[in-house]
């Protein structure tokens, strides 16, 4: 630690944490474009320019972004002679700058918005005329707003430190100097969309967001990425039950400042998925929309009859690693206490394809969220043990908790799966699994999802509802608690935190987790404690 | 009267080529090389550097002993010589570069070896073509000779020396964009403090930038000893011979050695035979476009770099501009800030938006549409720039020349934009006296009007 | 983007010389040698020539266009076979320079930076060439002519002309 002094007031921050983090920390603003802490300090907007003491009662103007703290320094940051250079490079940014706020999707985020109205000098002195340069279509997901760029080269910066990937670059001289990707070789790696959230003006957006509504009208939604095992900590833009975006929330331990494209971008799949609108039962060997008690009567009929038959426990239960822990739990529980030592599995599609960038943040072969989580809560054998049960008759009835868009059969299980006398599937919509199913009982999407899952490093995080399944679907946990009710078995009360309070007492490893100690950021299994290893 | 020496302008024997090495060598080249090679440790080298006094020649005026001194203990570590030239109005290394390229040669060796360096580089700026071309044939030839590569003179010492091209950009010869250029990257100034090449250079590593004249002038310390080099020139000022070129309004443009203790009213009417045409002096560049102008009355001064900074001007490389009463000093101005406006390397907010900003508004009084209100919006855009940017080109000469051109000739900027045309008044009214504006030190170019007399011009 | 531009034998032993010049780990110093090589080669530095030297660097070719677009003497589109380029700052432009330019726009027929229809001459303005005792001064192509007027221009001409 280090006490600082900042405008004659003592503080006491952390040594060597960059200035302006540290300012950020004790709630003060450092203005400042060109630095972001995920990258590298560069240096070249100017905005932050504060006052340091240099030699005894001398203060020269420094950089905060460069400065990195130790014991004893001491700031000015509301001299004269700061807030004149703040006014001077408000002016010079908004010169040659569109004023374009209106149409701007940046509007309400923008740093020179913000800045320039709390720093800005209210009248222009600029009679000359402005640069225009035109729009460029910068790859797949990302368009440039040349006239609204300031140069900050946070974005260059992206794709040469975090990617590695360098589609970005600087072209021209001096004031024509412009972002530009080169000729045949777009912005187009695993992170690019990256970009657009770190711009701090309106230059880069993604495609995917122009023109959606303007952004001060959305809820925000802390929550996790669906999209693979590496769990990035997002932030949803929500507006009438609707995604409009995901942004990546900070971790230091999981995703950084970052999230991948894919995983941005796939609440779309989610959110066009045709969900269904009510329980389904098989009737005259074709799928029927029913009442929800319908559907409940089917299955528990459905499952003590196969319980009823040969065998020590003819039901197998697959968990979902699409499912949060608590509901895998819940379906632990109600097949060991409704179901007699069920054979358990876990359903869990094809690996993808897995990548580090160059700064190490890694998507995960694992396309699926929560595939460790569920793994813990179920103590489950391989998806092949369960089909091996079905083949040799052991496995007469299965209950799975499905729920994956993205989870399409392969011809020996659709063999197996058809072989079952019995099939209860949680599913979101009409897939492949669900059209072999007997009872179909609509569930909730990730997005819709209250509870934990637990990362590829064993990270546990809290999952958030962006707004609630659809009328005629449920959140799995109380469908299985539906169930278990059906058939005798009490599973408790419906709030997340009280599951997890349980598994924390019966799963090993997550002895001690609670809601408040996983918070915004989660917290390791084992107790290893706030794992140290950068997401990047 | 000053006398000129010829001590780096020393001509060579007639109808010798000057990059031919033999010739050098018959003359006693390559002297300075065995001297320091063969009898002096590095220590003394660095101590005798030292002693000389020495101001580096590329603009700064900074000790090269002291530069020498803090480059850091790491090793390698590199030189870069910088012959980037690009100052208008400074031609005294292509001066050197033509005439004495094993001079030049000879000091990067020396340096070196003092400071144990290996590799190093000379930054040849782009548009130098014979002169590359020279050097690098000059450079082969003391490769044959043995004062470069593996063990050198027996001495055990190994060394390489190559050119690197520069391509056009006046930032390379600023230290840290000389840098980022040799490393293949935009020749982006590096923020300083808080590290200086001595200490994180050329790939990470210590690096010694001089300027080329400098390392001549290494080469010719070792020849005649620091104890008679500090003897040239004063020593509490700038020691050794220092070459002035003069161009503009002269009558005898060219390049003259003199010690720093000569004045500028010497340099333009005896070494340079005075005004054209006989004309009045109307004002005086003293040290590249970026060194603030100085009036009439103010060319009495000596040439050392701290006499001049006394004036709130600055020796800088040594090249002087010289203008007759019939120059229009808006169009000087223009002209001075549309090359700041080309050459901004654009990577700073102030230079890349504020130059070019001021430069559209002096075209503007220029082509008689100024506004009352633009010369005073210049001044808070130079004051908006000032001291506020990555590299110091954002005030020189970005911000030098606009500043203390428009306060000394205040009069004649308010009679275009009154007239509203290009007029150059008569020469008495065109500028103000000494007393009308003041310099506020420390830095150089930091001139305002003082008030009454503002009020009284304007 | 067109065929891919690659340098001939020759150039490529002279690419492999300039490289030599540098540390192995460090071959994107080289970057400005190889654009000027490229530039010898092919007159321009096109997309094509970039992507060239990127390739022979290891580096992502926007880091060669970052470079190629920066500096002044890289033509970007093709010019004439002469390259002439009047020094226009204040030294040369206290000399004269303004008449040497305009003499030449005028003889030529062309204007700031455009070529002649038969693709022999491009017209330039330089900054400070540092020969400002010498002004007004032109470059033409790689050399410098000195002490500069309409009558010289002529000459230069009707040389050029000739060669
Ligand atoms: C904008 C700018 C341009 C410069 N151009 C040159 C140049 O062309 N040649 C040069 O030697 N120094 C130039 N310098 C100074 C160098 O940064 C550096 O101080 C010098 O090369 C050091 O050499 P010296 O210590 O021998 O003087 C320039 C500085 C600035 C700020
Ligand atoms: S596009 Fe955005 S992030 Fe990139 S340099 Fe411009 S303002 Fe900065
Ligand atoms: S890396 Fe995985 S968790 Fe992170 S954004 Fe991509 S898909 Fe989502
Ligand atoms: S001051 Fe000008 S030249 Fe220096 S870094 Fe900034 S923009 Fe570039
Ligand atoms: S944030 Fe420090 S200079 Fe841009
Ligand atoms: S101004 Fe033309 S050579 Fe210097």
């Amino acid at each position: 630690m280090a006490t600082i002094t900042i405008d004659e007031q003592q503080y006491t921050v952390e040594e060597g944490r960059n200035l302006i983090d540290a300012a950020a920390d004790l709630g003060i603003d450092i203005p400042h474009f060109c630095y972001h802490p995920g990258l590298a300090p560069d240096g070249n907007c100017r905005m932050c320019l504060t006052e340091m003491e240099i030699r005894p009662g001398q203060f020269g103007i420094v950089t905060s972004c460069t400065i990195r703290i130790k014991d004893g320094m001491n700031f000015r940051f509301n001299s004269p002679a700061v807030l004149d250079n703040r006014k001077g490079i408000m002016e010079f940014l908004l010169i040659n700058h569109p004023l374009d706020c209106p149409w701007c999707d940046q509007a309400g985020e923008c740093k020179l918005q913000d800045h320039s109205f709390d720093h800005g000098r209210g009248h222009s002195r600029f009679v000359e005329t402005k640069r225009v340069p035109p729009k460029k279509d910068l790859g797949p997901h990302i368009t440039l707003y040349t006239t609204r760029c300031i140069l900050c080269q946070r974005c260059t910066r992206f794709c040469d430190e975090i990617t590695g990937t360098s589609e970005l670059g600087v072209v021209q001289m001096g004031s024509k100097s412009e972002i530009a990707t080169f000729e045949g070789v777009p912005l187009d790696n695993r992170m690019s969309a990256n970009v657009a959230d770190i711009c701090p003006v309106g230059a880069l957006v993604t495609k995917d967001f122009l023109y959606k509504p303007r952004i001060w009208h959305y809820d925000k939604v802390d929550t996790l990425c669906p999209g693979c095992a590496t769990g990035c900590n997002t932030t949803l833009e929500v507006l009438h039950q609707k995604i409009y975006r995901t942004k990546p929330r900070h971790n230091e331990a999981v995703n950084g400042y970052w999230m991948c494209d894919e995983g941005r971008f796939c609440y779309h799949g989610w959110q066009d998925a045709d969900r269904l609108q009510a329980p389904l039962k098989r009737v005259d060997g074709e799928l029927r929309q029913v009442t929800w008690p319908d559907a409940m009567d089917a299955a528990v009929s459905g499952i003590q009859a196969v319980l009823a038959g040969e065998g020590d426990s003819a039901m197998g239960v697959v968990g979902s690693s699409m499912a949060t822990n608590e509901e895998n739990y819940l379906l632990r529980r109600l097949g060991a206490e409704a179901f007699g030592s069920p054979r358990t599995g876990l359903d869990r599609k094809p690996d993808g394809e897995a990548w580090t960038s160059k700064s190490g943040f890694h998507i995960d072969a694992d396309k699926t969220p929560n595939t460790r989580g569920a793994r813990d809560m179920l103590g489950a054998g391989s998806p092949e043990d369960i089909l091996r049960g079905i083949g040799d008759g052991t496995i007469r009835g299965l209950y799975v908790l499905g729920g994956d868009i993205g989870r399409t059969l392969s011809s020996e299980e659709t063999d197996a799966f058809s072989k079952l006398e019995f099939l209860v599937v949680h599913d979101v919509h009409r897939s492949d699994l669900a059209e072999l199913a007997d009872v179909v009982f609509p569930g909730a999407i990730p997005f819709e999802k209250n509870g934990t899952m637990t990362n590829a490093q064993g990270r546990v995080q809290r999952l958030s509802p962006a707004f609630p399944p659809p009328s005629g679907a449920r959140e799995d946990g109380a469908i299985l608690r539906y169930v278990g009710q059906r058939m005798g078995v009490d599973l408790g009360g419906t709030d997340p935190a009280g599951v997890l309070e349980e598994i924390a007492g019966n799963v090993d490893g997550y002895a001690g987790l609670t809601y408040d100690l996983i918070g915004d950021q989660g917290a390791m299994t084992g107790g290893e404690g706030p794992s140290e290893a950068a997401g990047g | 009267m000053a006398a000129p020496l010829e001590i780096l302008t020393a001509p060579l024997p007639a109808e010798t080529d000057p990059g031919d090495i033999d010739a050098y060598m018959a003359g006693g080249g390559y002297g300075a090389v065995r001297k320091a090679l063969k009898s002096m440790s590095q220590t003394e080298l660095i101590e005798e550097i030292n002693a000389s006094g020495i101001k580096g020649r590329g603009g700064a005026g900074f000790s090269t002993g002291m530069k020498w001194n803090l480059c850091a203990d790491r090793f390698p570590r590199y030189l870069c010589a910088n012959a980037d030239e690009s100052e208008p109005g400074s031609f005294k290394d292509r001066h050197l570069l033509e005439a004495k390229p094993h001079q030049i040669i000879e000091g990067m060796i020396i340096t070196s070896y003092a400071l144990g360096i290996n590799l190093g580089y000379i930054y040849i700026r782009g548009e130098f073509f014979q002169i590359i071309d020279q050097m690098e044939a000059a450079l082969e030839d003391a490769r044959k000779h043995g004062f470069l590569g593996a063990d050198i003179l027996g001495t055990g010492y190994d060394l390489e020396l190559y050119v690197h091209p520069g391509a056009g950009a006046y930032i390379c010869g600023e230290e840290t964009g000389l840098i980022e250029s040799l490393e293949g990257n935009r020749p982006y100034p590096r923020l300083k403090p808080p590290f200086f090449p001595a200490a994180i250079g050329l790939w990470g590593q210590p690096t010694i930038v001089n300027n080329v004249e400098t390392m001549a002038q290494i080469a010719t310390i070792v020849d005649m000893g620091a104890e008679a080099y500090k003897q040239i020139g004063s020593e509490d000022d700038t020691t050794g011979p220092r070459l002035f070129g003069l161009c503009g309004h002269v009558k005898k443009p060219g390049i003259y050695e003199y010690d720093s203790d000569v004045t500028l009213r010497e340099l333009i009417y005896d070494a340079a035979g005075g005004i054209r045409d006989d004309n009045r002096l109307k004002g005086v560049i003293p040290g590249g476009i970026s060194a603030p102008i100085l009036t009439p009355e103010e060319i009495d001064t000596p040439m050392g770099f701290g006499a001049l900074g006394k004036l709130g001007s600055m020796g800088g490389t040594g090249g002087i501009i010289v203008m007759d009463e019939t120059t229009s000093m808006v169009d000087a101005l223009l002209n001075a800030s549309s090359f700041a406006a080309h050459e901004s390397c654009g990577q700073c907010t102030p230079c890349r938006e504020g130059v070019p900003w001021m430069n559209d508004i002096l075209r503007r009084i220029r082509n008689g549409q100024g506004r009352d209100e633009d010369l005073d919006l210049l001044l808070d855009i130079c004051k908006q720039i000032h001291g506020h940017t990555v590299c110091v080109f954002g005030q020189a000469p970005g911000v030098w020349p606009v500043r203390t051109i428009l306060v000394k000739y205040w009069p004649e900027f308010r009679a275009c934009i009154e007239r509203k045309e290009l007029v150059v008044p008569p020469l008495e009214e065109s500028y103000l006296r000494p007393d009308q504006y003041e310099h506020i030190p420390p830095v150089p170019g930091n001139f305002r009007l003082k008030t009454e007399e503002a009020d009284a011009a304007g | 983007m067109a065929t891919p531009l690659e340098f001939t034998e020759a150039a490529r032993e002279r690419a492999a010389k300039i490289l030599d010049r540098y540390p192995a780990e460090y071959r994107k110093s080289a970057v400005v040698p190889l654009l000027h090589l490229a530039q010898e080669e092919w007159g321009h530095v096109s997309p094509e020539a970039m992507a060239c030297v990127a390739r022979l660097i290891g580096c992502s070719p926007v880091k060669v266009a970052e470079i190629a677009t920066f500096y002044p003497m890289f033509n970007r589109e093709p010019v004439g076979e002469h390259v002439l380029a009047v020094c226009h700052t204040l030294p040369c432009a206290l000399t004269g320079c303004g008449s040497v330019f305009d003499h030449l726009s005028e003889k030529l027929g062309i204007g700031l930076g455009e070529t002649t229809a038969d693709g022999r001459f491009t017209l330039r303005k330089s900054e400070c060439l540092a020969a400002c005792d010498r002004g007004p001064v032109l470059l033409v192509n790689r050399r410098l002519h000195t002490h500069v007027s309409p009558e010289k221009v002529d000459e230069i001409l009707t040389e050029l002309e000739k060669g």
